[in-house]
């Protein structure tokens, strides 16, 4: 009999179903977001989502099983989204000012505003540096002194840890990730063969045998994540030893050096409207990142 | 239960040293000394052993030229006549006799019997061949020049504190007439090929063996501060003459080489191996160290040697952060483009000259030289 396995897993959720369908052909393998508002309707209609699966994979949440009980009983695998900034140290993610999320600007699939930005431009832009002053925050020094080129053990250390309590053996996982090389388009969206090894393990959570590992499934799917690819800048990748670049692709839109990215994301700002001191973002506000900012900029 | 591998160091195991490594940050190295400020480094080797050189000339004044550009010369003839690639204008040395020879050659042990070849209407010198691009005009000039450019050896292994030597190679042609080893086969920059005159040679383990020793006991007789620095090219061979795969003699050859190397590290005080190769070579790489011909080193590997390289030998070494890390960064690596390599002229001979495939194809398919 068919099995309803859901699936919410942030926005690496699709990659993950369309990886678990071809290794699950007979199960129905149902794709959801977990509702971005939690109010009460909501959270409801997810419950009633859930309703007659065998199998909820997700990324968290697993609590609402005891506010809205289903009348079946299924079986709850945890699986942390990949977050990852080692490639990508210089993302930072600021408050959301009155509401409304700060970043640059997203002229296509979101239609919306990016979280994600570069410290080092936002450091600029809030501190009122101008664009080619900001540019020229770009620097090897700088990299050393921020810790972007050392980020990487802590972020291993900090994934596994999550994946550990997850029940899931991080370093098998984590060994095949490496093997490609820059496996993150983002520090939040992976690349396909990682989500594949992802949804691999799962399925063997769901009953499949280990040579599932094995299955070349990364040649036949699409992570459907690359409309957004942060770029490794060139002295991050020496100390990797892969290929860096400063390309940004924001929503399908390329932005092919370091000038026009931070030109775009100045703009981006300044449309936005808010203040430089609404703007707080944990990362620069530190007074380790404003110290080395200012003995440098 | 007490066992001998208990408390060894993170580096010898395989779990701690390789599996669980970030990448770029494998570190192979376990032995090494401080190029001091004032101390003058010489290179000499294979095409890898150029990156070295020019690594070193970029982190400061350590990089010692002998055989400088005549004044007024610019430097862009300067560099298209090789001044500056090694510590003299030797070219490319691909083997251990070719270094050994070069030693008694420029001391006066022994002299060539052949010292120009023809190419077109020009003579090179075959132990040189692609240094003097345009070649000489006459026999006369090649000789000449040679003799002056053996002054600037001699200074080179008399005055060096460090010789970083790269080794590349066991196959060689050489003259059946003294023995003199050449850097590529006559016939591919110059000269002609004539069974008669020449024959190929793949030095044993022991041959390069003892090459070596001599050649370390040599130097030291002239200089006995110098210190060795011997690394293996983990550039592959462009061609074998032997009649088996060219994977197989590139296994072989380099094996000889690192076993070679290693001993000397074991017996010869003052001699330290460098791990390029095994840096270059490592499964960690995934084969990115490689270019897409799978031969050439990537500058993504190059990099990664010579941050190595400057962390445990420059001073202040010993940091793979902090202002020490990006000032290592900072420095800048040769281009590949601009690597001077006399086996890629036998790729150009071998797919140009009709007359040498000929020849060579009644040897082995996989042949170039």
């Amino acid at each position: 009999m068919a099995r309803k396995i859901v699936v919410t897993n942030s926005c690496q959720t699709a990659g993950i179903s369309t990886c678990l369908q071809l290794i699950f052909p007979r199960d129905k393998i149902v794709s959801a977001q977990f509702p971005r508002v939690e109010n009460e309707e909501s959270l409801s209609r997810f419950a009633e989502i859930l309703r007659g699966a065998s199998h909820w994979v997700t990324e968290g949440h697993w609590d609402i099983l005891e506010k809205y009980p289903t009348t079946e009983v299924f079986q709850v695998i945890k699986l942390p989204p990949i977050y990852f900034a080692g490639f990508h140290p210089d993302v930072v993610t600021p408050e959301p000012v009155n509401g409304q999320v700060f970043g640059v600007i997203d002229e296509g699939l979101l239609a919306g505003v990016w979280g994600a930005n570069s410290a080092l431009t936002l450091w600029g832009w809030k501190n009122g540096l101008t664009v080619d002053s900001t540019i020229k925050l770009f620097n090897v020094r700088n990299f050393y002194a921020l810790g972007y080129v050392d980020l990487w053990h802590d972020n291993v250390n900090a994934l596994r840890e999550i994946y550990l309590a997850c029940d899931i053996n991080f370093d098998t996982l984590f060994n095949r990730w490496r093997r490609g090389g820059i496996f993150m388009h983002t520090h939040s969206h992976p690349k396909i063969s990682a989500l594949c090894s992802v949804a691999k393990v799962v399925s063997m959570k769901l009953g499949k045998a280990a040579d599932v590992m094995e299955l070349p499934l990364e040649n036949l799917v699409s992570d459907q994540l690359t409309g957004w690819v942060w770029p490794v800048y060139p002295d991050i990748a020496d100390a990797l030893s892969v290929r860096g670049s400063y390309m940004w692709k924001i929503s399908n839109k390329i932005f092919p050096t370091l000038d026009s990215y931070v030109r775009y994301a100045f703009r981006s700002y300044e449309k936005l409207g808010i203040k430089r001191s609404e703007v707080k973002c944990e990362r620069i506000d530190s007074p380790y990142f404003q110290d080395v900012m200012e003995s440098r900029a | 239960m007490n066992n001998p591998y208990r408390n060894l160091e993170d580096y010898c195991y395989w779990p701690r040293a390789m599996s669980s490594l970030w990448p770029g940050h494998l570190d192979p190295v376990t032995n090494s000394l401080p190029i001091e400020p004032n101390h003058k480094v010489a290179t000499m080797g294979s095409c890898f052993a150029q990156h070295l050189g020019y690594y070193i000339s970029q982190s400061g004044p350590n990089f010692f030229v002998a055989e400088e550009p005549p004044t007024g010369m610019s430097a862009d003839l300067a560099q298209r006549k090789n001044y500056g690639v090694f510590s003299a204008r030797y070219g490319n040395i691909y083997t251990v006799k070719q270094a050994l020879q070069l030693f008694d050659r420029a001391f006066g042990h022994f002299q060539p019997r052949i010292r120009a070849w023809a190419r077109g209407n020009v003579f090179v010198d075959p132990f040189r061949p692609l240094v003097e691009p345009d070649g000489y005009q006459t026999i006369a000039e090649v000789v000449a020049e040679a003799e002056k450019h053996l002054c600037f050896v001699r200074d080179v292994f008399l005055a060096s504190d460090w010789i970083i030597f790269t080794l590349g190679l066991t196959e060689a042609w050489r003259s059946l007439e003294d023995d003199a080893i050449y850097p590529v086969a006559p016939g591919v920059a110059g000269g002609e090929f004539d069974s008669s005159k020449y024959e190929f040679v793949n030095f044993s383990y022991l041959q390069v063996r003892d090459d070596l020793f001599e050649l370390i006991g040599k130097i030291r007789e002239v200089n006995s501060k110098v210190k060795v620095l011997l690394t293996v090219s983990p550039v592959s061979l462009m061609a074998t003459y032997e009649h088996r795969h060219v994977l197989v003699s590139t296994t072989l050859s380099k094996s000889v080489l690192r076993a070679v190397a290693d001993e000397a590290e074991r017996s010869i005080k003052k001699v330290i191996y460098f791990p390029s190769y095994e840096i270059i070579t490592s499964p960690t790489n995934e084969g990115r160290y490689y270019q897409d011909d799978f031969r050439q080193v990537s500058d993504v590997g190059i990099k990664h040697v010579m941050r190595i390289f400057g962390k445990h030998f420059f001073q202040n070494g010993g940091h793979s952060s902090g202002e020490h890390g990006a000032k290592l960064s900072e420095i800048a690596i040769r281009n590949n483009s601009k690597i001077v390599c006399d086996e890629e002229a036998m790729k150009q001979a071998f797919e140009t000259n009709a007359a040498l495939k000929h020849s060579l194809s009644k040897h082995t398919d996989a042949s170039a030289v």
